[in-house]
């Protein structure tokens, strides 16, 4: 499935959640993988979701470098 | 305590808007608790503390009570300990979220038959012979106010929640905006009208904007945290993140037969926040679990190496989920060394702690590869342990900085064929942090990696992998 992160495409495993998506953002953006803590991720209005919450394909999210 | 007593009082009581000739319904609601043990201690405090102000606070839960603490999950029969607390802390009504099909049809009806409260949802079809206790909708009646409460559970793409598609064989299901218009006579015939849904936040704004005669969506599944409760199209709408952070207290004012007022407020759950006593004797009493400590299999010999332990893990989630190859990261084993004895539920949920599950793909050799070199990248070069295929892996120098060659055999010793597809199974961690170009990214399962390993070992009994290893390691300055 494909996850929209800041306005950029990032395909990965069905039935991933939050915490699988900042660890590949993580990756592609060549950032530790301790730094993920630093990062927080919010739904397209601006609501805070923790790692465990459920993506869906073509979902719309943001992660900020908190 | 007292002091934390008097601050509920003051944030029941503020909530009176002074109307002399209305009724004040009072519900408190949860959604994604997941198993959230620790925590029922400190939300029978704060449910006990609303009670004593107004016994008729109705409590609900939006769905996935379960799953996320072996504790739980693992308890026989499933999810016991948290029914109990939600029998104790005397929920009213649940909806069913996608995790609670997660012990099949037979662990849900086991559920439902222990439960005190009323599971809660419109959209599934059970057929009488599953056992599962479930109804669409159930009327309270809150001094004298008439509240109607619809349950509503998640459905997904395939036309069944996000789960196995094993775990709800036999069950039917439908999407919430076809069956919902079905029950508008029944917000006709209630004072109050409640949707108890686990679709997740995006879904609940459009069923708020398609049924606005709801008064109030208690909304799950997507962990949004709300900051107290949000009107949209004149519906309000209350969720809380995951295994509680937060509980939302709702006001509604009711007036003539309707809500005149609405507003809602979080109530934080921190180590701040006081326990009820019998709760905590609960807890401590499902902390002891005699699961934990049950013996599922020996150990002949000593394994004394992170290889042998991960060939061990590897060689149990391939036969679990007949997969061709099984590989994982090095830092994924967490024990060095397992003496030779009984094997423990305990020593292998220490093996395995991060309650990781499983993501399975097909792919290519020529994938495969590249995957493994991609997860030596990510996890600090460290080159993964795999069952099913072994490597020679030829370094560029004796660092270890980069990977010059990587020669992969099947288990006869040929070589693995670049283009053929493999079944591969690797964890959620590993999956994620592989960036390496493939066609399929697979799928995570809902089961976790620990309770694969358990039940390979109860089923194989005896173990030895004293000296195992996957991989062999050359450098080469050439």
């Amino acid at each position: 499935m494909t996850v929209i992160v800041n306005n950029s495409p990032i395909r990965i495993f069905r039935g991933a959640k939050v915490g699988d998506l900042l660890l590949r953002f993580a990756v592609r953006n060549k950032l530790d993988l301790k730094s993920v803590t630093q990062l927080k991720v919010t739904d397209r209005w601006g609501h805070a979701l923790d790692n465990e919450a459920p993506l869906n394909d073509n979902q719309i999210v943001q992660i900020i470098n908190s | 305590m007292k002091k934390y007593f008097l601050s509920i009082i003051a944030f029941v009581a503020l909530s009176f808007n002074g109307i002399a000739t209305g009724e004040t319904v009072r519900i408190l609601s949860t959604n994604d608790m997941h198993s959230a043990l620790e925590k029922m201690p400190q939300l029978a405090a704060i449910v006990d503390s609303i009670r004593a102000i107004d016994p008729s606070v109705l409590v609900l839960s939006a769905g996935d009570n379960r799953t996320g603490n072996p504790y739980n999950d693992r308890y026989e029969p499933v999810s016991y300990p948290m029914i109990q607390f939600m029998n104790l802390i005397g929920f009213d009504a649940s909806a069913l979220g996608n995790h609670e099909y997660d012990s099949k049809v037979e662990g849900l009806a086991k559920m439902t038959a222990l439960s005190n409260f009323q599971y809660l949802a419109a959209n599934i079809t059970c057929p009488p012979e599953t056992g599962i206790h479930v109804v669409p909708y159930k009327v309270f009646d809150v001094k004298g106010v008439k509240v109607g409460v619809l349950g509503i559970t998640q459905v997904g793409t395939l036309g069944i929640p996000d789960t196995h598609p094993d775990n709800v064989i036999g069950l039917s299901f439908q999407q919430p905006e076809e069956i919902i218009p079905q029950y508008k006579w029944l917000s006709e015939q209630c004072d109050v009208n409640i949707l108890l849904t686990h679709v997740g936040y995006e879904v609940d704004l459009e069923l708020a904007k398609l049924f606005p005669y709801y008064d109030m969506i208690v909304s799950s599944h997507s962990h949004t945290q709300l900051e107290g409760g949000e009107i949209h199209n004149g519906v309000l709408i209350t969720q809380n993140g995951y295994q509680l952070p937060r509980v939302t207290l709702t006001t509604l004012e009711v007036e003539n037969g309707k809500v005149v007022s609405k507003s809602a407020k979080n109530i934080f759950i921190d180590k701040s926040t006081p326990r009820a006593d019998a709760a905590d004797a609960l807890l401590k009493h499902f902390k002891n679990s005699p699961e934990m400590e049950r013996q599922i299999g020996f150990f002949t010999t000593d394994i004394s190496t992170y290889d042998a332990l991960g060939v061990m893990m590897c060689d149990a989630w391939r036969d679990e989920l007949a997969c061709d190859i099984a590989f994982e990261n090095y830092g994924g084993v967490r024990y060095d060394v397992f003496p030779a004895g009984p094997i423990t539920v305990k020593d292998i949920l220490n093996l395995d702690p991060f309650m990781n599950t499983a993501v399975v793909m097909t792919l290519t050799g020529k994938e495969l590869s590249d995957m493994l070199i991609a997860c030596f990248k990510a996890d600090r070069n460290r080159f993964p342990i795999t069952s099913g295929c072994t490597a020679i892996v030829t370094y560029t120098d004796s660092n270890k900085t980069d990977i010059k060659t990587l020669q992969l055999f099947d288990n006869d010793g040929r070589a693995l064929d670049m283009k053929k597809k493999y079944r591969v199974m690797t964890n959620n961690y590993v999956a994620s942090i592989c960036d390496s170009p493939r066609k399929d990214q697979g799928e995570r399962g809902t089961e976790t990696t620990s309770d694969l390993i358990i039940r390979w070992i109860e089923k194989v009994k005896t173990v030895d992998y004293q000296g195992r290893n996957s991989f062999i390691e050359v450098w080469n300055n050439h």
